[in-house]
């Protein structure tokens, strides 16, 4: 117990006062002859026999009315068992740490969470003494000062601070905050108030954070944790860069179980994609333990995509739990096939399976579009299939290797016409080193190599498969390059003796898949095997899968683009189903150091829009920006009790559920509610002390 | 100092004390008594003897019977009232001013009242031509043997007026004295007291009176601010018998025990007098002469 005002601790003499009267009245007293002595004295008798404790308890009552008075006016608070709440009126340094994070962009009550945690913020330093210092970070891309070291004048300037304050894509390091806060103002009584929500608190590290120091800051959570609820959807994974419509994909939904779980909980999980109702799946998840839903889901139409994943109960009720995940679907993948001009097997091929399966095809809005490579418009492809090539000059490796940084799909064969030594035969490029000869056995002989096992994920048409789920059933090879996987490399197929068949690394932003044996039929019998086009999907697919994710941003979020000399980014779009901007070019905004801060409040609508930025080392960047007007996020784990009480312990954890619990918060924070604790305990003990006396002595009585 | 006033006085003469039991005063009065004699109520017939007055013969009885009886009639005799006046330090306790002054009212002291009291009955005793003697309870005790005369009732007054109240309460040596001089039966005793003592030798004492066949009236003085100690704060009580003793307690929280006991206090010399057929007459000190001597006086000529 601590409190505010230790310069009213002297009201605490007011308990004296009962005492001071009881024996000023001693001595005040009235002096009468008295001719009933008799029966004074049996009076006395029997008050001394049963009601003189009662005098003594009614003096005590009063003695703790003025005590409780006393202690009132002092302000009395309850500081946590960390020692924070530290509020006394001097020297007091007001440090506001504020989550900027995306999960802050979470709309409640039709209001961002920033946007509640910045009222908040304004509602404390309404509090506030003028001529105060407080300080005001930011969390979201590191501690990011806002105002520093400033003393309070007016709440309209402060709100203007308050107003440039942005969603901003980062994690948020409370550990490494809260030290650099520590470090920064060191040796200043500090009252420091995060305002987060319950995504920065269920970050795992703040676990670590060591044991109660006096400054620790105060906690506020917003929204509150809803007691009961026991699961919560923690995240949406989809299969890499699933930009294309047709594809067939798998969503995984993640849900997870709180700790303090007794028992397996029923989670049912409705994933709702615009177009195609919703998909449900039931499972148990255990305590303290995530299961993953998975939804397949195909991506119709083009353009931007939120899907929707909502908890439910088992009885059909839904929690106030969901996660949206905002997507954007491209028409279709160019794919560049720079083929065996020697051997036109790979491009017959396709003309056959085209004439010979075109229902199926449609039926799969086959999302790949093939098309015979120009090395001059490389940035117009997605991906790239690069057959057995042979003498490459330098610059079109430059160009390849530039394509695929950038983020682009490159799919390589290694045949018959590779040859040892030449420039492109170790190249940094491919996935694996190869051996200097190949494995050769005669064509067509019934000494061959089969695949035997294979990794390759997930992709497009895996439905139209219904043979082998693999699409690799009776290939035979007849020649291969042994190759030695380098650092980082994925190998998706072995044969069966062992050695590796389909190789991937990622490279820059984008992928290398390397198949040993060639595509063009010289040494296997691939192209002509049914499962080869769906194979050809799923490899293509495994490609583009490290492309970047086009970033998901809010309207009105920044957007940083980075930037060299005085060539600025570019904010391009919305894109049309060719990926061409429909609206001129944004112009930059403000430039930080070496990026430039866009925009995206200022774009005519929503949509799919390509940043164009400068880097030195390629000369030029490209990202995908998917705005979208509402960027809805769940709470990435629930809290469940038992964490909130470790927290609460080690952090002083103060949980305001709403607007009223934030006021009586604040009231806490300024001793009031110990105050009128005080207060009202004054007042009990006084109508107990007096409701004694009335009932003692009988009626009160008449004053003279 | 003048006790009896006029009103009082002419009060009084429309009264008449007449005693409830059988008096044997030394004259001829207005009460009943043992003695046989030329009273107006007949007892029985006799026969003649020789010295009988002739007055008393019943001649219709010799008429019928040519016998000489004598009518035997019971005689009127007087009334000896002895008034007992507690003189005590106890009464002597002055109303306290200030209560006076904050509630407006004047009151006298318990002493005058209940001097006021036994010498209007002396005097209404006198007035129809009964004896009446007075006892002073105080240090000293002093007395006055009844008489009838006018000229005693303006002793008695001067002796009331000129004894100073001090000393313990107790009346049993008064009882006492009373109980020696008026012998057996017969008279009237009027107490006028606080009863601040010890009751139990006061009503040892009042038990023998009635049972030597006295009748007794018990006047239980007090004032208002004794009967309902209606004071505030701390209050420092001195014993007005013995200054040396003090109280100083704090009334507010006395007030209601105090009141219990005072009405369980009154209870008990109620239910004593009841069953010693004691008349128990409560005066105040703001309660005027004239209404108590009319509401007693009246209620003892109705309950005969």
């Amino acid at each position: 117990m601590g409190v505010l005002q230790p310069g009213y601790l002297w009201f605490l003499l007011i308990g004296a006062l009962p005492l001071l009267i009881h024996l000023l009245m001693r001595l005040r007293v009235r002096r009468i002859r008295w001719g009933a002595t008799y029966l004074l004295d049996r009076a006395l008798a029997r008050l001394r026999e049963e009601s003189r404790w009662w005098y003594y308890l009614l003096l005590a009552s009063r003695v703790l009315v003025g005590l409780a008075l006393g202690y009132a006016f002092a302000r009395p608070f309850l500081p946590s068992r960390a020692g924070g709440g530290r509020l006394e009126a001097e020297d007091v340094h007001y440090v506001i740490l504020v989550d900027n994070s995306y999960s802050m962009s979470y709309v409640d009550n039709g209001r961002r969470h920033l946007d509640q945690a910045l009222l908040l913020v304004e509602r404390l330093a309404e509090r506030w003494p003028r001529g105060e210092r407080f300080s005001l970070y930011t969390l979201a891309d590191g501690l990011a000062p806002v105002a520093e070291r400033q003393r309070f004048e007016t709440l309209e300037r402060l709100r203007g601070l308050l107003a440039g304050i942005r969603i901003q894509d980062g994690l948020v390091d409370l550990p490494v905050a809260g030290e650099q806060v520590r470090q920064a103002l060191a040796g200043e009584t500090l009252q420091l108030v995060l305002v987060a929500d319950r995504q920065a608190l269920s970050w795992p590290r703040l676990d670590d954070l060591p044991a109660a120091a006096a400054e620790r800051p105060t906690l506020w959570l917003q929204p509150p944790v809803q007691a009961g609820v026991n699961l919560a959807v923690v995240g949406i994974d989809l299969p890499g860069q699933v930009l294309v419509a047709g594809d067939l994909v798998e969503v995984r939904v993640r849900v997870r179980c709180s700790r303090n779980a007794s028992e397996p909980q029923p989670a049912v999980v409705e994933l709702e994609v615009p177009g195609q109702g919703r998909q449900r799946r039931t499972d148990a998840v255990l305590p303290g333990q995530e299961r993953e839903m998975i939804f397949d889901v195909r991506l119709e139409q083009p353009g931007i995509q939120a899907m929707t994943a909502t908890l439910r109960t088992h009885d059909g009720l839904e929690w106030d739990d969901r996660m949206s995940a905002v997507v954007a679907v491209r028409e279709r993948l160019e794919v560049g096939v720079f083929g065996n001009p020697e051997a036109r097997a790979f491009d017959t091929l396709f003309d056959y399976l085209l004439r010979t399966q075109p229902q199926r095809l449609a039926e799969s809005a086959n999302p790949l579009r093939f098309q015979v490579g120009d090395w001059n418009a490389l940035a117009d492809y997605d991906a790239i299939v690069l057959d057995d090539p042979t003498g490459l000059p330098a610059a079109r490796l430059e160009a390849l290797e530039a394509f695929v940084r950038r983020g682009g799909g490159l799919l390589l064969s290694s045949g018959p016409r590779l040859q040892a030594g030449e420039a492109e035969f170790d190249h940094p490029l491919w996935p694996a080193r190869l051996a200097a000869t190949p494995a050769i056995r005669a064509v067509g002989g019934t000494a061959f190599w089969t695949p035997q096992t294979t990794s390759i994920p997930p992709g497009p048409l895996r439905a139209l498969h219904t043979g082998d789920p693999d699409g690799l059933a009776g290939v035979r090879l007849y020649g291969y390059w042994p190759a030695r996987p380098k650092e980082g490399a994925q190998v998706f197929c072995l044969l069966d003796n062992g050695e590796p068949w389909i190789v991937g690394r990622a490279h820059g932003f984008g992928r290398v898949v390397l198949l040993t044996s060639g595509l063009s039929g010289l040494w296997n019998n691939l192209p002509v095997r049914s499962g080869f086009l769906h194979a050809m999907h799923r490899l293509l697919a495994a490609v583009v899968e490290g492309a970047e994710l086009p970033l998901n941003v809010g309207r009105g979020d920044d957007i940083l683009a980075p930037a060299q000399g005085e060539v600025a980014p570019a904010l391009s779009g919305p894109l049309n189903d060719s990926g061409e901007p429909t609206v001129a070019p944004l112009a930059a905004g403000s430039r930080h150091g070496r990026a430039v801060r866009l925009h995206t409040g200022r774009l005519p609508r929503n949509g799919l829009y390509a940043v164009r930025g400068v880097d030195s080392g390629s000369g030029g960047t490209e990202r995908l920006v998917a705005v979208y007007d509402e960027r809805a996020e769940s709470d990435v784990a629930p809290l469940d009790e038992a964490r909130l009480v470790w927290l609460a312990e080690h952090l002083d954890l103060q949980m305001v559920d709403d607007e009223a619990g934030l006021l009586a918060f604040l009231d806490r924070l300024a001793g009031r509610r110990e105050m009128y604790v005080a207060l009202i305990a004054a007042l009990l003990l006084l109508l107990f002390g007096e409701s004694l006396l009335s009932w003692k002595v009988g009626g009160g009585h008449r004053r003279s | 100092m003048e006790l009896l006033n006029p009103e009082v006085r002419e009060l009084l003469r429309q009264f008449e004390l007449q005693a409830r039991t059988i008096v044997s005063g030394l004259r001829c009065g207005l009460h009943r008594s043992r003695r046989k004699g030329s009273g107006a109520d007949f007892l029985y017939h006799r026969g003649y003897a020789l010295g009988d007055p002739i007055k008393h013969l019943d001649w219709k009885v010799y008429g019928r019977t040519e016998r000489h009886y004598t009518k035997v009639f019971l005689e009127d005799s007087s009334l000896r009232l002895w008034a007992l006046v507690d003189y005590s330090g106890s009464m002597e306790a002055e109303p306290e001013t200030q209560w006076q002054a904050e509630r407006q009212v004047a009151l006298i002291p318990k002493w005058e009242q209940a001097a006021r009291l036994g010498l209007a009955l002396c005097c209404l005793a006198i007035n129809q031509q009964d004896q009446a003697g007075l006892v002073v309870a105080g240090e000293p005790l002093r007395w006055w043997a009844p008489a009838s005369s006018s000229r005693h009732l303006s002793l008695l007054a001067h002796g009331l007026a000129t004894t100073s109240r001090r000393g313990a309460g107790d009346l049993a040596p008064a009882l006492k004295l009373i109980e020696e001089r008026a012998g057996s039966g017969g008279s009237l005793i009027a107490v006028a007291s606080d009863l601040s003592f010890h009751p139990e030798p006061v009503r040892k004492a009042l038990a023998n009176l009635r049972a030597r066949g006295h009748e007794v009236v018990l006047f239980h003085l007090a004032t208002p601010l004794e009967r309902g100690l209606d004071l505030n704060r701390w209050v420092d009580f001195r014993c007005a018998e013995a200054p040396a003793v003090r109280r100083r307690v704090d009334v507010t929280l006395l007030r209601e025990l105090y009141r219990r006991e005072v009405e369980s206090f009154v209870a008990e010399w109620r239910e004593f007098c009841n069953r010693q057929r004691i008349d128990y007459v409560p005066v105040g000190t703001d309660d005027g002469l004239t209404d108590i001597l009319n509401q007693y006086l009246r209620r003892r000529e109705m309950e005969g």
